[in-house]
Formats: C-alpha cells, sequence, structure tokens
C-alpha cells in the first residue's frame, strides 16, 4: 500500500470513526435506549411466569426519577406517580393483557435546556385480551426526560389531541 | 474480421445481460438516479398508504392500498367534501377522512344528519344509518372539521372532530 493510499483511508476511516463515537455517546442514542427499556418492560410474552412479571416490574425503576406525570386521558392513565408506585402498579396494568407489544418510533428530539429533552414520538401498543379481544392504539406522544445522576429519566407523558370532537 | 461487440446477441444473452448487467458507470449512475428518484417520490410526494380500518368504508376498504399524494394542498386549502390524509404521528401515521366544515362554520349532528351552520347536508358518500348526535361547535381559525364516512360505527368509537390545517398533509391519490 502506497503512501497515497494510506492518506486516503485514513481521510475516510478517520471522520468515519468520530462520527460513529459522536453517535454512539450522543444523548438523542441513549435516550432512544431508555425508550427501548421502557418498551421491553412492559411488553409480555403469553404465560408469562409471576417471577418475570416480578423481574419486568423492577426493570422500570432505573427509568424514571422521584415522579412522572401522565396525561393519557383517553387511555385513563392519568395523574402523577412516584416511581415506587409505578413499580407497584405496573405489574397489575400489564395483567389485564395476555400478550403486549409496545414500540416507539419516529423520534424527534429537542433539548429546551442543559439536562432536560422533549421527545415527540409514536407508541403503538398491541394488547390482547383474550376473549375481550386485541386493543391496537397508535398515539403521538410528548415526553419529558430530565438528565439524573442515574442517567436520562422520564418525567412526564403527554398524548397529543389531534382531533378535537 | 467481426468483433465480439458487433455479434448477434442470442435471446440468452440479452437475459443475462438484463439480469447481471456490466458495472459500468452509466450503469451505477443509473442505478443511484432511479433510488434517489424513488426516495423522492414514495418517501416525500406519493406516500403509500395501507388502510387499516373501517372508518372511511365503503369508499376505502379495510386493508387496501392508496397514495397520499403530498403537494395536494400545497397551493389550496382543504374543501367541503374532499378526503384528505391527517398526519396521526410521525411522518407515517396518518388518517384519512372526509372534511365536513372549515374555519368559522359551525358543526353539529342531530339523529345521525350532519348539519354545518344549521343547514342540513347532504352525503351520498355515507351508506350506513347513523343515530349520532352531537352539539354544535365552532370550527377554530387555521382548522377543519374532518369525519369518516363509515357512521354505522358507535360515535365514541369514531375518531373525528376538528384539526390543525398543519396536519392535513396531502390527500389519497384514488
Amino acid at each position: 500500500m502506497n503512501r497515497k493510499s494510506v492518506f486516503v483511508l485514513i481521510a475516510i476511516v478517520l471522520p468515519g470513526a468520530i462520527a460513529l463515537g459522536l453517535y454512539l455517546t450522543s444523548d438523542g442514542r441513549i435516550i432512544k435506549k431508555r425508550f427501548a427499556l421502557l418498551a421491553e418492560a412492559i411488553c409480555k410474552e403469553a404465560g408469562e411466569k409471576p417471577i418475570t412479571t416480578g423481574i419486568q416490574a423492577k426493570n422500570l425503576e432505573p427509568l424514571f426519577g422521584g415522579s412522572c406525570t401522565f396525561s393519557v386521558e383517553e387511555h385513563g392513565l392519568t395523574g402523577t406517580f412516584t416511581r415506587d408506585e409505578i413499580v407497584r402498579y405496573a405489574p397489575a396494568a400489564r395483567l389485564r393483557f395476555t400478550t403486549i407489544d409496545l414500540t416507539f418510533t419516529d423520534f424527534s428530539m429537542e433539548y429546551p435546556s442543559d439536562g432536560s429533552a422533549v421527545v415527540s414520538v409514536t407508541a403503538r401498543f398491541i394488547g390482547s385480551r383474550g376473549q375481550a379481544g386485541e386493543m391496537d392504539e397508535i398515539i403521538e406522544l410528548e415526553v419529558h426526560l430530565r438528565e439524573s445522576e442515574e442517567g436520562w429519566v422520564f418525567t412526564d407523558f403527554t398524548a397529543v389531541d389531534v382531533l378535537e370532537k | 474480421m467481426t468483433s465480439p461487440a458487433e455479434e448477434p446477441a442470442s435471446p440468452h444473452s440479452r437475459l443475462r445481460a438484463f439480469l447481471f448487467p456490466r458495472l459500468t458507470h452509466a450503469y451505477l449512475l443509473r442505478v443511484a438516479a432511479v433510488a434517489v428518484a424513488s426516495y423522492l417520490l414514495f418517501g416525500h410526494l406519493c406516500i403509500p398508504l395501507k388502510i387499516d380500518g373501517q372508518s372511511m368504508e365503503p369508499a376505502y376498504r379495510d386493508g387496501s392500498w392508496t397514495f397520499c399524494w403530498r403537494p395536494a394542498y400545497a397551493f389550496r386549502d382543504p374543501e367541503h367534501h374532499d378526503v384528505v390524509a391527517v398526519r396521526l404521528s410521525g411522518r407515517r401515521i396518518v388518517l384519512l377522512k372526509r372534511v365536513v366544515a372549515t374555519e368559522g362554520e359551525t358543526v353539529s349532528f342531530v339523529d345521525g344528519i350532519l348539519f354545518v351552520n344549521g343547514r342540513p347536508v347532504e352525503e351520498p358518500y355515507v351508506r350506513t344509518p347513523c343515530d349520532w348526535n352531537l352539539a354544535p361547535r365552532i370550527v377554530q381559525t387555521g382548522n377543519v372539521y374532518v369525519v369518516g364516512d363509515n357512521r354505522g360505527m358507535a360515535m365514541e368509537a369514531h375518531d373525528f372532530g376538528q384539526v390543525t390545517r398543519e396536519r392535513v398533509v396531502g390527500a389519497p391519490l384514488w
């Protein structure tokens, strides 16, 4: 390999490596990972064992700070809950469904101030309730996060009302 | 002497050349141009839509396909009876609904009949019996009022109402 090829290779690889490094450590990627963990903790497979339910609930704990406000009125999820309350109530809410599939897509992030983020995201929830049928809902959520010592934590979930009757 | 380029191509060699063309600069350029054009056309201008739901039946059947023509309202506003694509979430999730009223107008339903500004509206696209009742409400500035064609559904289960003009992202091609 001659010197020119080495320079060309470095000119291509170095910016690529820097870009990859910046991407891997970016707040955007870390926040997306938090959403992935949240979805993972809520998703449920048929015949889930009680111990798995407990572990799933425990996995929610590091995702929330002191408290979190929910304003998803259409699904009766409103109010401010402490982290302990979220961990305590989540298994009961998941119990209503035999299977749950939750996905977050179409992320759009803003950082209004240092250590805070507002994320607009599409949430799709598919829950099977056995005889009662399936619930398949897509909503746009505005989610607020705060950077704490434990990393980015969720502080507010608000459903965006698109149609007003 | 005949060069290989001048030899008449057999159907077999033509098929091979079509399926496995030589990676010349011109060929790669054509592929890149087609890829960019497809991305712009189907990613931004004319987005494929799969209908998931029954709220616009019978005009749009559950499970059927159409395209959302994004520039439809680039230079004009939605009008009464237009079917529009309303952005529900993100860039890809849209609702197909019909515009029944525009800003400043009053909308209500009385025993399933749509009233706009106090006058009943004939809706030939509605084929199912309807018993909806909705108190009069004014469409706010910058909004349009949209409803699905399938009024056979319970009013509570049907997504309709006023939506900001910015959420109207186009119209179905057919």
